[in-house]
């Protein structure tokens, strides 16, 4: 006969954004008079502050309670409504202190009453004010208050955080998470040009819509705009996706519909105002890479002395290459630098002697005398001196760098005599001594002492 | 797959040193850093095994079953005769007798497979992994590899092709700069780089600057994408001009006889100037081959073509490895699609993009070693087919690139170097 | 915000109403010209304005200011011509003081040669015109390319021109329109899909695998299409050529025991057959042959291997889609062909009047040309229907319909500033600033060099040795037809015979070549392989000449003072070469036979040549050609020999300005001949102060190289 005792509560619950702006304006407009009359030294307006407090009491003990009822439609983030809640509560019991405190005051006119009241007012306004905020963000969303605010704070990472709190129901039109902004370029562009650009794009575009880029959407179809931004029901790219699968208006009327995730990020981007944010800008940029913000815990940096050496060599002309990311492991390539001898100095590189994988003299005016510091260079793995005038006296200043994996001599003046030291370099995998005037003979011993070497002769 | 996790496993955070390059780096060393994937994904990219690429492509569609993946004994096999190679268990055809002999160097894909039939289309998609669109053109591999990774060499073209004309492989929509340089007659080299007889260094920029005088006015007037790339060409022309390294286009300085070994005719000396390119650090260059479409007289055709094929290629890998160069170049051989076992009427071969082979060396590859395969006859891949975007992939592995970071298109459309194929990390060593 | 959506709405709705006048006034038009002489060209001009204006004012934007006659002379030369205005010819138009003189001009040149050499590159990109195929083994088709230009110059209607192309049948010297297929020689699904993407612009190619991701087509449709013209053949089965059968009805007589069956076994005999028979085994001949799905179909709606019948992808306008009824294979093609060009073809005409569109003005109305859909929509939907209307009027006289566009206030106003991505956002304010085509920055040096640059006739070598290979096949074909069976057979086992001897010792060869490790020595054996294969030709070269020579005599109607009777065409050429290569007219004798209009090369040029080098199209894909910027070409421009030419005392600029005296007047006479204007007094002092101290050869070269490098120079403003 009353219908289900459940519903009442829901239907009661939805009158809570209503009640509860009672005792917010009314304690509101205590305050107000309260400094008023302080600064006039007046007190005429007395009896209305205790009828405004008394009112304001059993209004917010009103808005407690529907409250309650709204809170049975659940999808919250619980913590935040448990909060919310005692807000409530606590603000209620404050009021009526207050209003008993102001009582006595009023009675005895002693300043001390007087001053704890004043306190215990500005206490509850504070508690209101927090409360009243954590319903604010319930139902508007996290970044509604700061989402127009001038100087804009990094969301890139909002995306992330919005996977982990996880989504409201499409069907709870009103119930409101907390969302983050959504960002076009990461979440909403890959659901349109993965279900929509197919009909909806520069090969196609059906009702002359695209949907592949900015500009294309703000400009919508033919038939007008098709994003209201913040009404995802008026606005037809979520609409018309989110019609029942059977309808015969359904889009994309080929292929997969939207699953329930996209259809929200799509709804929740366009209520959040289905702003193109600054990560759309590069979308527009064909050739540059999109930059990527530091990742934390991403510790190296490159000392300002290796940044100098590295500019100074560039500058040069010798190719400085990133051969692998955290070891910062790199090659360097004197090759094509045309050099003086005097200026491949090796000591110049110390800084980066850690980091020096590859080095390529090939075709250089290296000597023997630059080939003193190599055995410095702890991690080198590979070395070109092919087609230069390095000598058995050069290649004996190697036998320290016993992690060469690659070492180029052909067309060089070397004799048998290098392959002595040669011979330290166990780890080397591959050797080159074509065009040098070492015999067969020579190689096949050498290859006794290097069995896994691959000798190219 | 162990090889995938090996280099899997030293994955750095390319997106980090994208950040990284641009807060503390020189321009040089820049553009290797930007490794950053889609959504902090990570691409199986581990040190580079190759740093650049010679590419040859064979036009017009090269039978496998007559090269690469011969069927000794079916009448498919027509007339031609199987031999060993110095790899056990690898058979070529007697038309490559040559390169048997170097078959430990090869790694021999019996097993792509094309979607794409015609020759446009399939050419087309081999260069680009992406099939022919109206409203789009990709770009090529050699286009993907200098715009990600950027020059070594800042004189020389980042990507040159020699002879041919790929219907793919431009810069697509990427900017003209990143489009190969295309070279005509490999004898000739880069023709016009010298100063004609009589004119000075000086009287040139005098000439130049007496143009920019004439163009002023047209520049203040039109704002066109075309008509400032023209300046930007004239700046990059000059700067060849002046370099050292135009020397490397010039076969001239190589002996007789090694020319001779390479073949005396375009493509042979076409492999030759290749080699020299990437001596001079020029990322990707593609040479190309014609006339594989042996529609007819498939076995009158072939002797000829393969001769050149097996001369140029085995001299290639020969001359590289003696220099050192065939750790960090990966040569590569490619076609459009294969021919069908089946000889039609006029005793050719038709297309069949069903099944066909490619080949890969150096520049980290493991030699000897045959992938996947084919039916009895070779009509049909059996095992581990290979798909086009994924042979691209490998390649784009093996220089490092990052092969599932997107590029917007003019259009507002990501693509990817390799449409999303994934490298056979197997091929590897 | 508001008040400026409000302008826009007024805007719109002024233009709608502008809109519908125009359209009651152009049908009025229309109607009133029914029955009576079609549209006057000026009338229909007009019109065109009228509906670009009306788009303009819809969007509140102004039409670009009338071009000045500096800059009409040299784009119209460069529109119609293909080329710059000679220093003449520019004076002459911009000294006349006709009020009619631009219409004139476009008459006068819409008349010449010179449009021909030019008007037909849109035709070589379009049908990917090449004058030899890749692998080379087809003859015909330099003439096919000269049979293109003859039908331009004959103003030949468009949908004439495509139903020949169609319909061809034959030998290429009997009709060289079969080129059309020879073109795509043993690909006839490819040639289809070429075809409807050529004359529809509609793309099916990817129909051809699979059905079509985002268009309508389904495979299915793909083979129905196919088999319209799938029964045409390229390569004439050889056991069909009569001269065969008679040649082997006598060896079974003269050699019993022998299985004819088998002779494919043979290599000798079955190559010379082939050899001797190749020029009768090459043409677009119709057969029954059907079409079968392939063997991999994957739908259901049919098997594999099954026969396809034929059926048009979508009906004319307001008729049924029905099976064609047809008799013969021959009557089928002809249904399809006109079909494919009929009037009321939604696509065939449109497709033609949005390219001619974009050749004149340099963005089509629809984007791109050649891949329509059925969502595609023009900038301009009316001003797309109307060109339409008015090509079928002018029954597809292409002349005509140029005439118009470059009569309109469109074309000749001013090209603008910005240029323009987005198709849907370009009103036509004027024409877009284009850079010269390859074909136009390689005529327009021509033209300064060379005197009646239009008239000079020829190619280079790859040229006249196709035409000589031609008219050799083409006379040997005459001869074989015309030959007595029992001579015939001796000539055949003739050549046989000596045939045979060579062929066995090369596969000897071939065969002792495996076992060889040593390079050099397989070196040497491919020489001598290689010189035993010259030799063998050679021989048999003689043996077929000295047989048919005399009876090519008798044949009158044939001009062979250039012919060689050699397959390979190359040899017996070089001899004639030198005589052929000269130049003997007095006014280019010094220039050499390959500089003239690219329209007489071959076709592509080879990659490297200068036409290259700037885009000139590869031919291979339909449009291929190309406007970007590389470094190759500022290198040509600034140290080519190309420059020398310009320089030289005997070019026409050279001429040109040492006729003059003073500098002043020499660099007026300059900038005439490279940019149609005089030159502003800055450039002026620029020359001055840039040559100062230079001795005047070296000052001449200067100032040519810099305007050959300017940007005024490369853009048709």
């Amino acid at each position: 006969m009353f219908g289900e005792l459940q519903d009442w509560v829901l239907f009661i619950g939805r009158f809570h954004s209503l009640v509860v702006h009672f005792p917010i304006g009314i304690l509101l407009s205590v305050l107000l008079i309260e400094c008023f009359s302080l600064v006039r030294r007046s007190t005429d307006l007395d009896t209305a502050i205790v009828f405004l407090l008394e009112m304001s009491g059993y209004f917010s003990l009103l808005a407690v309670g529907v409250g309650f009822c709204l809170a049975q439609e659940g999808g919250y983030n619980e913590e935040r409504l448990a909060l919310h809640q005692w807000m409530g509560v606590l603000l209620t019991v404050a009021i009526f202190a207050t209003l008993f405190i102001k009582r006595r005051y009023h009675r005895y006119k002693e300043a001390s009453w007087g001053w704890s009241y004043r306190g215990m007012l500005l206490l509850s306004s504070i508690i209101l004010v927090v409360g009243a905020h954590q319903g604010g963000v319930m139902a508007h969303g996290q970044n509604y208050l700061t989402e127009h605010f001038p100087l804009k704070f990094d969301q890139s990472t909002s995306s992330q955080s919005y996977e982990k709190e996880g989504l409201i129901d499409p069907v709870k039109k009103n119930a409101h998470e907390a969302l983050p902004t959504i960002s076009y370029k990461n979440e909403v562009h890959p659901i349109l040009f993965a279900k929509c650009v197919d009909c909806h794009g520069p090969d196609k575009s059906k009702v002359g819509l695209r949907l592949d880029s900015a500009a294309f959407i703000k400009k919508g179809s033919k038939l007008g705009p098709v994003i209201i931004p913040g009404d995802p029901f008026k606005s037809l790219v979520y609409t018309l996706a989110a019609l029942p699968r059977d309808h015969e208006d359904l889009m994309p009327p080929k292929g997969d519909p939207l699953t329930a995730r996209e259809l929200n990020i799509l709804k929740t981007w366009i209520e959040q105002g289905a702003s193109f944010d600054v990560g759309d800008v590069k979308w527009d940029v064909v050739s540059k890479p999109p930059d990527r913000a530091p990742q934390p815990g991403d510790a190296f940096k490159w000392s300002n002395e290796q940044q100098a050496v590295i500019h100074e060599i560039e500058e040069k002309g010798v190719i400085v290459r990133l051969l692998q990311g955290e070891s910062q492991r790199i090659e360097i390539d004197f090759s094509h630098a045309e050099l003086a001898e005097d200026q491949i100095a090796l000591n110049f590189l110390e800084p980066l002697k850690d980091n020096v994988e590859t080095l390529d003299f090939s075709k250089t005016n290296i000597t023997d005398k630059q080939l003193m510091q190599i055995d410095g260079f702890k991690n080198l793995r590979v070395l070109h001196l092919e087609k230069t005038e390095v000598t058995d006296t050069g290649i004996s200043y190697l036998v320290k760098s016993v992690n060469l994996e690659y070492l180029n001599l052909h067309s060089t003046s070397i004799t048998h005599a290098s392959l002595a030291s040669i011979k330290h370099l166990k780890k080397l995998k591959n050797l080159y001594l074509w065009q040098t005037d070492i015999s067969e003979s020579h190689v096949r011993e050498l290859k006794k002492a290097l069995p896994v070497t691959k000798i190219i002769h | 797959m162990k090889a995938f996790f090996k280099k899997h496993s030293q994955v750095p955070r390319r997106d980090f040193l994208a950040y990284s390059a641009k807060c503390f780096l020189g321009v040089g060393l820049m553009p290797h850093l930007i490794r950053n994937t889609l959504h902090g994904k990570e691409a199986p990219i581990g040190r580079p095994s190759a740093k650049n690429v010679i590419y040859l492509y064979m036009a017009g569609g090269m039978s496998h079953l007559d090269t690469f993946d011969p069927k000794p004994g079916m009448e498919q096999q027509g007339p031609v005769e199987t031999i060993k190679t110095n790899v056990d268990g690898m058979q070529f055809t007697e038309y490559l007798p040559s390169l048997a002999r170097q078959a430990d160097k090869l790694a021999v894909v019996r097993s792509l497979s094309s979607t794409q039939g015609a020759h446009q289309q399939g050419n087309y998609f081999m260069h680009s992994s992406y099939t022919m669109r109206g409203t789009i053109r990709h770009p090529g591999l050699g286009s993907w590899l200098v715009k990600m990774d950027g020059k070594l060499n800042k004189n020389l073209p980042g990507a040159v092709r020699i002879g041919g004309s790929a219907v793919g492989g431009g810069a697509g929509f990427f900017e003209t700069r990143y489009a190969p340089l295309v070279i005509g007659n490999p004898e000739q080299g880069l023709q016009n780089s010298k100063l004609r007889k009589g004119v000075s260094e000086g009287e040139m920029q005098q000439t130049l600057a007496l143009t920019d005088a004439f163009d002023t006015e047209f520049h203040k007037r039109y704002d066109y994408k075309l008509v400032r790339a023209y300046s930007d060409m004239y700046d990059d022309a000059v700067k060849l001009m002046k370099s050292e390294d135009l020397k490397a286009f010039d076969l001239k300085e190589e002996k007789e006889e090694l020319r001779q070994a390479y073949g005396k005719n375009s493509f042979g000396q076409g492999c030759l100037l290749a080699r020299r390119l990437v001596e001079h650090d020029v990322r990707f260059v593609e040479v190309t081959l014609g006339g594989w479409d042996t529609h007819s007289d498939n076995f009158e055709k072939l002797p000829d073509k393969t001769k050149v094929l097996d001369d140029a290629l085995a001299t290639l890998l020969n001359d590289l490895e003696l220099r050192g160069m065939l750790e960090e170049t990966m040569v590569v051989l490619a076609t459009e699609f294969g021919r069908t076992p089946q000889i039609n009427e006029s005793l050719g071969r038709d297309h069949s993009p069903s099944a066909f082979s490619c080949v890969l060396a150096g520049g980290g590859i493991r030699g000897g070693q045959i992938f996947g395969h084919t039916d009895q006859i070779g009509k049909m891949v059996t095992e581990n087919q290979v798909t086009v975007p994924d042979f691209n992939a490998t390649i784009a592995y093996a220089v490092g690139l990052p092969i599932e970071e997107e590029y917007i298109s003019p259009s507002g459309r990501p693509f990817t170097v390799a449409d999303k194929g994934k490298p056979i990390t197997q091929l590897f060593s | 915000m508001n008040t400026s959506s409000e302008d826009l709405m007024k805007a719109t709705v002024l233009g709608m109403t502008k809109k519908i006048i125009v359209i009651a006034s152009l049908g009025s038009t229309i109607l009133l010209n029914l029955g009576f002489a079609k549209i006057s060209t000026e009338q229909a001009s007009r019109n065109i304005d009228e509906l670009v204006e009306a788009k303009l004012e819809s969007k509140g934007v102004e039409r670009n200011s009338e071009v000045r006659d500096e800059v009409f002379v040299r784009r119209i030369y460069l529109d119609i011509m293909g080329r710059i205005p000679t220093y003449d010819e520019a004076l002459k138009f911009l000294n006349s003081d006709d009020q009619f003189k631009r219409q004139k001009l476009i008459d006068a040149l819409l008349q010449s040669e010179g449009h021909i050499s030019h008007f037909f590159h849109l035709w070589a990109d379009l049908l990917r015109l090449k004058t030899r195929t890749s692998n080379g083994n087809v003859t015909g088709l330099y003439a096919y390319t000269e049979w293109v230009k003859q039908s331009l110059r004959d103003n030949k209607p468009y949908d004439q021109l495509v139903r020949e192309l169609i319909t061809a049948t034959g030998y290429p010297w009997e009709n060289p329109a079969v080129g059309f297929y020879l073109r795509d020689f043993n690909m006839p699904l490819d040639h289809m899909s070429s075809t409807v993407q050529t004359f529809l612009g509609t793309r099916m190619q990817c129909a051809q695998c699979h059905d079509h991701p985002f268009d309508s087509w389904t495979q299915m449709d793909y083979y129905k299409m196919a088999a319209f013209t799938y029964n045409v053949r390229t390569r004439v089965d050889i056991r069909q050529i009569e001269e065969l059968k008679k040649y082997l009805i006598t060896l079974k007589q003269k050699k019993d025991g022998i299985d004819v069956r088998k002779l494919h076994r043979e290599p000798a005999r079955r190559q010379m057959v082939r050899e001797l028979l190749q020029p009768l085994q090459i043409g677009a001949i119709q057969t029954e042959r059907k079409l079968r799905l392939p063997e991999d179909y994957q739908y259901n709606n049919a098997e594999p291997k099954q026969i396809v019948e034929p059926m048009l992808p979508f009906a004319e306008e307001g008729q049924e889609l029905t099976p064609p009824q047809f008799e013969s294979a021959e009557e089928l093609r002809n249904q399809y062909a006109n079909w494919m060009t009929s009037p009321t073809n939604p696509r065939f005409s449109k497709v033609i009047v949005n390219r001619l569109w974009k050749y004149v003005l340099g963005l089509g109305l629809i984007e791109p040309l050649d891949d329509f859909t059925d969502d595609t929509e023009a900038s301009n939907p009316e001003l797309l229907d109307y060109l339409a209307s008015l090509m079928i009027e002018n029954q597809y006289d292409m002349r005509e319909f140029l005439r118009v566009l470059y009569n309109t206030k469109t074309y000749q106003s001013a090209s603008s500033l910005k240029e323009e991505v987005e198709v849907e956002n370009y009103l036509f304010a004027g024409p877009l600033l284009r850079r010269m085509s390859a074909e136009q920055i390689w005529d327009s040096i021509w033209t300064l060099v060379l005197e009646d640059v239009d008239e000079r006739k020829g190619g280079n070598y790859n040229v006249f040795r196709e035409k000589a290979q031609e008219e050799s096949m083409m006379a040997r074909a005459y001869a074989l037809q015309s030959m007595e069976t029992e001579v015939m057979y001796e000539l055949l086992e003739s050549v046989v015979q000596v045939f045979e001897k060579r062929v066995t010792q090369r596969h000897n060869l071939h065969k002792s070549m495996q076992s060889i490790e040593e390079s050099k020595q397989r070196d040497q054996l491919n020489k001598q392989l290689r010189s035993l294969q010259r030799e063998a030709r050679k021989e048999v070269d003689q043996i077929i000449a000295s047989a048919i020579s005399p009876m090519i005599e008798e044949e009158k109607d044939m001009t062979i003072s250039s012919m060689s009777m050699d397959r390979g065409g190359v040899m017996s050429f070089d001899s004639k070469q030198r005589k052929i290569l000269k130049e003997t007219d007095p006014r280019w004798k010094d220039f050499h036979i390959s500089f003239v209009r690219a329209a007489e090369l071959q076709s592509p040029m080879y990659p490297g040549h200068f036409l290259r080098q700037f885009g000139q199209s590869d031919r291979e894909i339909i449009d291929n050609a190309d406007k970007e910027a590389s470094v190759p070409q500022a290198l040509t421009l600034m140290n080519s020999q190309y420059l020398q030419s310009l320089i030289r005392r005997e070019s026409l600029l050279t001429r040109n300005v040492m006729s003059a005296e003073e500098p002043g007047r020499k660099a007026e006479i300059m900038f005439m001949s490279f940019l149609a204007r005089e030159p502003s007094q800055v450039e002026l002092e620029a020359i001055v102060n840039g040559i100062e101290g230079k001795e005047s050869a070296q000052a001449y070269r200067m100032v040519v190289t810099a305007l050959l490098n300017s940007q005024e120079f490369r853009f048709i403003q």
